[in-house]
């Protein structure tokens, strides 16, 4: 196989090229209801060739190795066909490197029976709950291995293992019906999958909850917000912001997001670091051969660095980071994150809460969105807070704001760090899901805008 | 890829009951230019294959891209059908085909060069009539062909053809980032750059203005480009896979009236050169068309061949899937029809309102209920009956079927293709009484 690789590498003609080949298994069990919809392994193998000339990129993907020289030929031809400038690739050292996986309790060797009992069983946990009138129990394993090589000698082959369960309840009064759901995803084998009771429970618990919860009324609140919603706001709202692949040709937002601005408080420091062995968003090197780092985007209140691929980072003057990666070999690497939080600090939940006299609690997330500045993230559930104790729960809860004020309405950073992966990931430019993971402390936000009744 | 088909379904003879194979080989260029630059061009060929088995009457399934481990493929499926669901319906065998436009040869000879030069064209364009725009332009051409065999005799194999264009624009304004955006997706060559440059340059001259709106309750317009939330939410509704876990809103409500008597809505896998179209659905059952919803009375449900058994109905010939999943009901193109108002019509028949484009955060929200609440992305005010300004970081919320119930004032006189979370031929809609949280 290497010998093949380097052979194809040696018929480019460009400024830089390289060869990825990714062989992959995922392994699912997914009850819906009481029916097992899905269950087995599926295979897949693929490759792509990525050619930079004269600052324009050729990409080529296939199935098929028995082509690699024509595809060499195309993503080259298609890199010059594109470049017209200069190739700026920020300068990194080649690696030759093998990063294999040994887990104690590697997926691969538990039985399809096993983990179908596995499943069952959790299914069972929430189907068996009165009030509960659907679920969505998956289980899923992922073995990855990656073979990367480009012309400046770098050679890597890299495997990967993720695991995790998702469970989604589903209560109904009525009309009304309410989803709740918990997860759990990391790189750190099948234990991960193993002991999550509560999380089922819990899915039922909140549903239960849910159905019986009022909208919440719109208008500004101050919240505070759990860990796992605190990672979606680091990822989603700030984390995104700090990928350089959107403003490296952009002198305006340059200007927006120039190193030195402050964009908080003292206190706040937001970090992505995807160097966190056992963590979903953790990887050895990038999709371009560049080792993963600890990257301070905001340190102190003030913007410090950003996400780079090595092109971003050699157009803009800056440090390659590890950012480059890709969901598949059918695409080619964007800039994305690893796991991102923010750093926790002294202050404590109960005082945090304790010192709001009317407000939100806002726990676990939906979703989110952002569109640069702007964003919206919908919350799993969340209490009322009522002179400084939290109340009833709420349903509905939609967060949203410009992140540039919002970031500065932190009030309060608490000293509770949690880090969440689950079996979903991030989407962009047509890449999704992104294996990744996010998280923070319990945090406190002044004014932020509550959409709902 | 025949071949292969057949060598899958022979190694499954005498080790399951019945067995079926789906498999997709194409290739796709995309041409990309970032912030109106040429980026990339791509050419990405792909192979996958989808074996589904029935095995003691229950489901089994695998899918490779790696056409060399067949043997492992076939494995995988038994394997999967020790455990799996049990069959609610047997493979189907042929059925009398409808021809639907979707493959439009004219692509064959599209080429990147051909891509290159229209986005320059277009870029050019904008920068004219909108200097300020950060342009991201893709174009992007693809070929595929589907197979379908199972071993009750069922080969049937076709093309279809892709194109999208697509441009988006950012800009930073004193009324802080705009973002504009409009484009085509089809099976057809379009070139309709000229449409696309002058309706961005639009959205971005009525931008430039900054509004204010109130917290309260309005008329708003969904225009052809938003209504797709609305559609979507219907599509989930009508769901076979959702009636049949009776999570939609619609369970056990045929015949009754859920929408306004102005909304018809049709399921059409025929519309010409939509991206939902296809002679058959993907396990091979020929498409029809299909009303869902007449004169807002409820009529029918999609189904595909598994859930159609539960409910014991018949498939509508909405099985949907790629080759690495199992099937499941999905519409194909909802096509709604339109109704008599003028555009230009409704806006001006608004006092004071809104006019939407594009939402940010519209299917976070409780959608199969029918809720949503979401950020205008992109949305202007409407003030006396004429454009006022962009208004900003203003929510919008309701509950579709109410609002397609109660709400809905009228639908426009136009039709629009728009391709987004899935394929709608919608006018634009307008409504009372929304609820808008803003400044």
């Amino acid at each position: 196989m290497e010998n093949v690789i380097k052979k194809a590498l040696g018929l480019g003609t460009v400024d830089y090229l390289e060869i990825r080949l990714e062989e992959k298994a995922v392994t699912s069990v997914n009850y819906v209801g009481r029916e097992l919809e899905n269950i087995g392994v599926n295979n897949s193998f693929g490759g792509n060739v990525r050619a930079l000339h004269k600052g324009g990129w050729g990409f080529s993907s296939f199935n098929s190795l028995e082509q690699l020289d024509q595809k060499v030929a195309q993503a080259c031809k298609a890199a010059r066909q594109v470049g017209k400038g200069r190739s700026q690739l920020a300068k990194v050292k080649p690696v030759q490197d093998h990063v294999r996986v040994s887990l104690p309790d590697d997926p691969r060797k538990i039985s399809l029976a096993q983990k179908k009992e596995l499943t069952e069983r959790y299914n069972g946990l929430i189907m068996d709950s009165p009030g509960i009138i659907s679920s969505n129990t998956r289980y899923e394993d992922v073995f990855k291995k990656q073979t990367y090589a480009n012309s400046e000698g770098s050679l890597i082959t890299q495997e990967r293992i993720y695991c995790g369960a998702a469970f989604a309840a589903v209560a109904k009064e009525g009309a009304n019906v309410q989803r709740a759901h918990a997860s759990v995803g990391d790189t750190r084998g099948y234990n991960t999958a193993l002991g999550q009771e509560h999380k089922a429970e819990q899915a039922v618990r909140d549903a239960l909850g849910l159905v019986q919860a009022e909208k919440v009324s719109s208008g500004k609140y101050t919240v505070v917000i759990d860990p796992i919603m605190c990672g979606v706001f680091a990822h989603e709202a700030f984390g995104h912001l700090s990928e350089a692949d959107e403003i490296y040709q952009n002198k305006e937002l340059q200007k927006l997001m120039k190193l030195g601005t402050r964009f908080g408080n003292n206190d706040l420091t937001i970090l992505d670091d995807a160097t966190i062995v056992g963590q979903r968003g953790f990887y050895a090197y990038d999709e371009e051969g560049v080792p993963s780092g600890k990257n301070y985007l905001v340190r102190d209140g003030l913007l410090v660095g950003r996400l780079h691929s090595r092109e971003t980072a050699g157009i803009m003057g800056e440090k390659p980071t590890g950012s480059s990666r890709a969901i598949s070999y059918q695409f080619k690497p964007i800039i994305r994150m690893g796991c991102t939080y923010i750093e926790p600090r002294g202050y404590d939940f109960e005082r945090m809460i304790g010192e709001i006299e009317d407000g939100l609690y806002v726990v676990s997330a939906l979703g989110g969105m952002t569109e640069t500045e702007m964003f919206t993230f919908s919350a799993m559930k969340a209490y009322k807070i009522q002179k400084g104790k939290i109340g009833p729960m709420v349903r509905d809860v939609i967060l949203t704001g410009n992140v540039f004020v919002t970031l500065k309405n932190i009030d309060a950073i608490g000293n509770d760090l949690q880090l969440h992966g689950g079996l979903g990931g991030c989407g962009k430019g047509g890449q999704m899901p992104l294996p990744v993971s996010d998280g923070g402390p319990h945090i406190r936000i002044k004014d932020v805008v509550i959409g709902g009744k | 890829m025949k071949n292969f088909i057949d060598t899958v379904l022979s190694k499954c003879r005498g080790r399951v009951q019945s067995a079926e194979v789906i498999a997709f080989h194409g290739q796709s260029m995309p041409v990309e230019f970032r912030t109106g630059k040429l980026h990339s061009v791509e050419h990405k060929e792909s192979t996958g294959l989808g074996l589904r088995v029935i095995k003691e009457g229950r489901i089994g399934f695998s899918s490779t891209t790696d056409l060399s481990k067949l043997d492992q493929l076939v494995d995988n499926a038994v394997a999967s059908a020790g455990f799996g669901q049990k069959a609610f319906f047997e493979f189907p065998g042929k059925c009398a085909v409808r021809r639907a436009k979707v493959y439009d040869p004219k692509l064959e000879k599209y080429t990147s060069d051909q891509a290159i030069a229209e986005g320059k064209k277009n870029i050019g364009t904008l920068k004219q009539k909108a200097p300020k725009l950060k342009l991201d332009v893709t174009l992007r051409k693809g070929l595929t062909e589907v197979y379908i065999a199972n071993s009750k005799g069922l080969d049937v194999a076709y093309q279809k053809s892709g194109f999208s264009h697509s441009i988006s624009g950012m800009a930073v304004t004193p009324n802080g980032l705009l973002y504009v955006g409009d484009g085509r997706s089809g099976c057809q060559l379009t070139r309709e750059g000229a449409k696309i440059t002058g309706k961005i340059a639009k959205l971005y001259r009525d931008a430039q203005k900054p509004a204010t709106v109130a917290t309260g309750k309005m008329p708003v317009i969904f225009s052809t480009d938003a209504a797709y939330l609305l559609w979507m939410a219907i599509g989930m509704g009508v769901n076979g896979k959702q009636v049949q876990k009776k999570a939609s809103p619609l369970t056990g409500k045929i015949g009754q009236q859920i929408l306004n008597k102005k909304i018809t809505i049709t399921d059409d896998p025929g519309y010409e050169y939509a991206v939902g179209s296809s002679p058959y659905d993907d396990e091979g059952v020929c498409t029809a068309k299909l009303k869902l919803f007449d004169k807002g009375v409820l009529k029918n449900f999609v189904y595909d061949l598994q859930t159609a058994g539960m409910m014991g109905e018949k498939s509508t010939g909405h099985g949907s899937r790629d080759f690495s999943s199992l099937p499941s009901p999905g519409a194909s193109n909802l096509v709604i029809k339109p109704g008599t108002a003028k555009l230009a019509g409704m806006i001006k028949d608004i006092k004071s309102g809104i006019i939407v484009y594009d939402f940010l955060g519209a299917g976070q929200s409780n959608l199969l209920a029918g809720d949503f609440s979401a950020n205008i992305a992109l949305g202007y005010k409407i003030e006396n009956g004429k454009i006022a300004g962009r208004v900003k970081d203003v929510m919008i919320s309701g509950n579709v079927y109410d609002m397609l119930r109660d709400q809905m004032v009228e639908l426009s006189d136009d039709q629009e293709l728009v391709v987004s979370r899935g394929s709608f031929v919608t006018p634009a809609v307008m409504f009372k009484d929304v609820n808008i949280a803003g400044k």
